[in-house]
C-alpha cells in the first residue's frame, strides 16, 4: 500500500509540486500569515526563473556565467523603459525583454563561448561589469538615480494593487515559473540535453561523434539569457523601482550561490536553491549588512559537503526511504 | 575484369608540422569499403596524430583527405561524422556522468533531429523519435554484448566493457569508416580474442575500420593490409604476411627494442 504511495508520488511529482504551489496562498492564510510571507515567495520565483536557465548553461552544459545579473537587468530595464518612457503595453515590454536578451545573447555567445574555464568566469564576469556600467550610467535607465517602473495591468486590471497585490502576484509569477519548469524539465530529458552533458562530460567525444557543439552552447546560452530576462520583467513590475546594484555582481553571485546550494544539474536543484537563499536572508536577519559573508560561508559548506546540491541528497534520500536505490529513476 | 573499387578514404600527400617537429610527413594511403586496415608503428609514429587529422580535430599542414570521394580536409569533425566517418580514443572518452544507454543512445545525435523547440514542448514527432532512439541504441548495446549493463553508469565499468561502449557508441551512429586507436589496450587475452571476433562481425555490417594496435596478434589476424608508420613516414603497407618479414619493418621495431634496452641498460 505505502509502497504505491511511494510510486504515485514519484510518477506524479511535477503536478502535485504544482498544487502545492498553487495551495500555498491557502495555507498560509489558514495560519493567518501576512503578506509579508507571499512577498518573499514572489522573489523565490522569480529567482527561480533565472537559476532554472544559469543550471541549463552551468550544470547541463557545463558552461560557466559569473555575469548573469547583466541578462536580468537587461529584462527588467527593458520593460521598464518600454513601459515608462515610452508609455507603451506592459506586454511589449515582455516580449521586447525576450527578444533583447535573445538577440544579446546570440551575439555574445559566439565569442565568448570560445573561451573554456577560469577565461569563461573572467569574460562573463567582465560582461556582468559592462552591463551594470551601462545600467548605471545611461540616461535612458535613468542611471543611479533608477527608474520606477509601472504596476502589470491585465486588460485595466492592475495586477499588484489594492488588498489583493500579493497574492495576485504571487499567482502570476509561479504560473510562469512553473511552466518554464515544465519546459527545462522536458529539455532535459531530450536528445537536446543529452547533447548538453555530452558536452559537459567530454568536448571531445561529443564533437567526434558528430554533436555541433558551437550550436548547441549558442543555443544554451540564449535560452538561459531568455529566462534571466523573462525573470528581470517579472521583477521590474513587481518591485517597480529599478537600480543599477540590483543587477551587479552581488546579484550574479547570488544566482549561482542558489544553484549550487540546490543542484546545478537539476532543475529541481535550481527551485530548491532559488527558493532557499530567498527564505534565509530574511530568517538571517539578525546579521544586516554582514549577509554577504553568510551567503559565502553557505557556498563553501556547500560545495564541501555537498558538492552536487541539495536535490541530490534529497533524491538519495528518498531512494533510501522507498528502498529502491538500486533501480535508479 | 576487375572493375577498380573506389577507395572509401583517401589520404594525399598528408603532412603534419608541430612548429619545427615533423609530426607526419608526405603520407599518402587508402582504406578500401569494408576493409580492415591496421596500421602499426613504434612509439611516437605519428599514428594518433593522423587519425587526430582525419577526423578534423587538427588541421593538417598540406595535404588532402577524401571520404567517399568528398574532400572533408578543414571540415569540422561534426560535419565528419555526419558524413560516415568516426573514430576512438585511446585514453577512453566517454560521457561519464551518464548511463551506458545514454552513451550509446548519443551515437544517434548525428540521425536524430529533435531540437529544442520539439524537446521542450514534448511534441510527437519528438516523443517517437527519443522512443526510436532508444531501441536503436539498445539494439547496438546488445550487438557488443552490453546490454546487461543498459543502466549502469559508464565509469562504473571495468576498462574492457569501456572499450566496447566505446565502439558501440560510434557504431550508433551509423558510420562507414571507423577509426580505433588501441582497442585492445588494457584488455586480456579473452577480453582480446572477443575484440577480434567483433570486429569480423562489425566488418560483416559493411562497415570499414582501421586499427592503431600494438598488439601484433591482433593486428596480423584481423587485417586485410597493414600500414606502418615510422617517424611520420610510411615506411611499409603490404598484406599481414609480408609486414611480417619485411626487413625496414623488423629494423623500426628492433630499433624501438634496442633504445628500450639501452635505456634499460643505462638505468642499471
Amino acid at each position: 500500500m505505502i509502497k504505491r504511495v511511494w510510486k504515485v508520488i514519484e510518477q506524479f511529482h511535477f503536478l502535485l509540486f504544482c498544487l502545492l504551489v498553487l495551495s500555498l496562498p491557502l495555507i498560509l492564510r489558514r495560519f493567518e500569515a501576512g503578506d509579508y510571507y507571499l512577498s518573499v515567495l514572489v522573489l523565490a520565483g522569480i529567482s527561480s526563473i533565472v537559476v532554472i536557465g544559469l543550471n541549463l548553461l552551468m550544470g547541463y552544459a557545463g558552461q560557466i556565467s559569473l555575469g548573469h545579473a547583466a541578462f536580468f537587468g537587461l529584462g527588467a530595464y527593458s520593460s521598464g523603459i518600454v513601459t515608462i518612457r515610452y508609455g507603451l503595453s506592459p506586454w511589449l515590454g515582455f516580449a521586447l525583454s525576450i527578444g533583447l536578451n535573445a538577440v544579446v545573447a546570440y551575439i555574445l555567445a559566439e565569442p565568448i563561448l570560445k573561451l573554456k574555464g577560469h577565461y569563461l568566469a573572467m569574460a562573463t564576469l567582465g560582461l556582468g561589469m559592462i552591463f551594470l556600467t551601462l545600467f548605471s550610467n545611461l540616461a535612458i535607465t535613468g542611471g543611479s538615480e533608477g527608474l520606477s517602473v509601472a504596476k502589470l495591468s491585465i486588460l485595466g486590471y492592475v495586477l499588484n494593487s489594492r488588498e489583493l497585490k500579493e497574492v495576485n502576484y504571487y499567482y502570476f509569477t509561479w504560473s510562469i515559473a512553473l511552466l518554464l519548469m515544465h519546459l527545462a524539465l522536458n529539455l532535459v530529458n531530450s536528445r537536446v540535453g543529452r547533447a548538453l552533458r555530452a558536452i559537459h562530460a567530454s568536448e571531445i567525444a561529443a564533437h567526434s561523434i558528430g554533436v555541433d557543439i558551437a550550436k548547441f552552447k549558442t543555443q544554451v546560452f540564449v535560452i538561459s539569457a531568455v529566462y534571466a530576462g523573462v525573470a528581470g520583467s517579472i521583477f521590474a513590475h513587481y518591485s517597480t523601482f529599478l537600480c543599477p546594484p540590483d543587477f551587479g555582481l552581488t546579484q550574479s553571485i547570488r544566482l549561482l550561490t542558489m544553484g549550487v546550494i540546490g543542484g546545478m544539474s537539476s532543475i529541481w536543484g535550481a527551485v530548491l536553491g532559488a527558493a532557499i537563499l530567498t527564505m534565509l536572508p530574511q530568517l538571517l536577519d539578525v546579521f544586516a549588512e554582514y549577509d554577504i559573508l553568510v551567503y559565502g560561508l553557505v557556498l563553501i559548506l556547500a560545495i564541501i559537503f555537498m558538492p552536487q546540491g541539495m536535490s541530490q541528497k534529497i533524491s538519495l534520500g528518498w531512494e533510501k526511504l522507498t528502498g529502491q536505490g538500486s533501480q535508479g529513476s | 575484369m576487375l572493375a577498380a573499387v573506389e577507395p572509401l578514404l583517401e589520404v594525399r600527400g598528408l603532412s603534419k608540422n608541430f612548429g619545427g617537429v615533423q609530426a607526419i610527413q608526405d603520407l599518402s594511403f587508402i582504406v578500401k569499403p569494408k576493409s580492415i586496415k591496421g596500421f602499426i608503428g613504434p612509439n611516437g609514429a605519428g599514428k594518433t596524430t593522423v587519425y587526430n587529422v582525419i577526423s578534423g580535430i587538427i588541421p593538417p599542414t598540406c595535404g588532402q583527405i577524401y571520404f567517399q570521394g568528398q574532400k572533408i580536409t578543414g571540415l569540422k569533425p561534426y560535419r565528419i561524422a555526419e558524413l560516415g566517418l568516426v573514430r576512438t580514443f585511446q585514453n577512453i572518452q566517454l560521457f561519464h556522468t551518464m548511463t551506458v544507454l545514454e552513451n550509446v543512445m548519443m551515437g544517434r545525435h548525428i540521425r536524430s533531429r529533435s531540437g529544442f523547440f520539439a524537446s521542450s514542448l514534448r511534441l510527437p514527432a519528438m516523443r517517437a523519435e527519443e522512443r526510436r532512439i532508444r531501441e536503436q541504441a539498445l539494439e547496438t548495446l546488445a550487438f557488443v554484448g552490453l546490454q546487461d549493463k543498459a543502466q549502469a553508469a559508464a565509469s562504473s565499468l571495468p576498462l574492457g566493457h569501456q572499450r566496447l561502449l566505446e565502439i558501440a557508441r560510434a557504431l550508433a551512429t551509423e558510420p562507414k569508416l571507423i577509426l580505433l586507436d588501441e582497442p585492445a589496450a588494457g584488455l586480456n587475452t579473452r577480453e582480446t580474442s572477443q575484440l577480434a571476433e567483433l570486429i569480423f562481425q562489425i566488418r560483416n555490417r559493411g562497415i570499414a575500420l582501421m586499427i592503431v594496435e600494438h598488439d601484433m596478434e591482433l593486428v596480423m589476424d584481423v587485417s586485410d593490409e597493414i600500414m606502418v608508420l615510422e617517424y611520420g613516414r610510411k615506411i611499409a603497407e603490404d598484406i599481414p604476411r609480408n609486414i611480417q618479414s619485411d626487413p625496414k619493418v623488423i629494423a623500426a621495431y628492433l630499433g624501438e627494442m634496442e633504445t628500450q634496452s639501452d635505456a634499460e641498460a643505462q638505468e642499471y
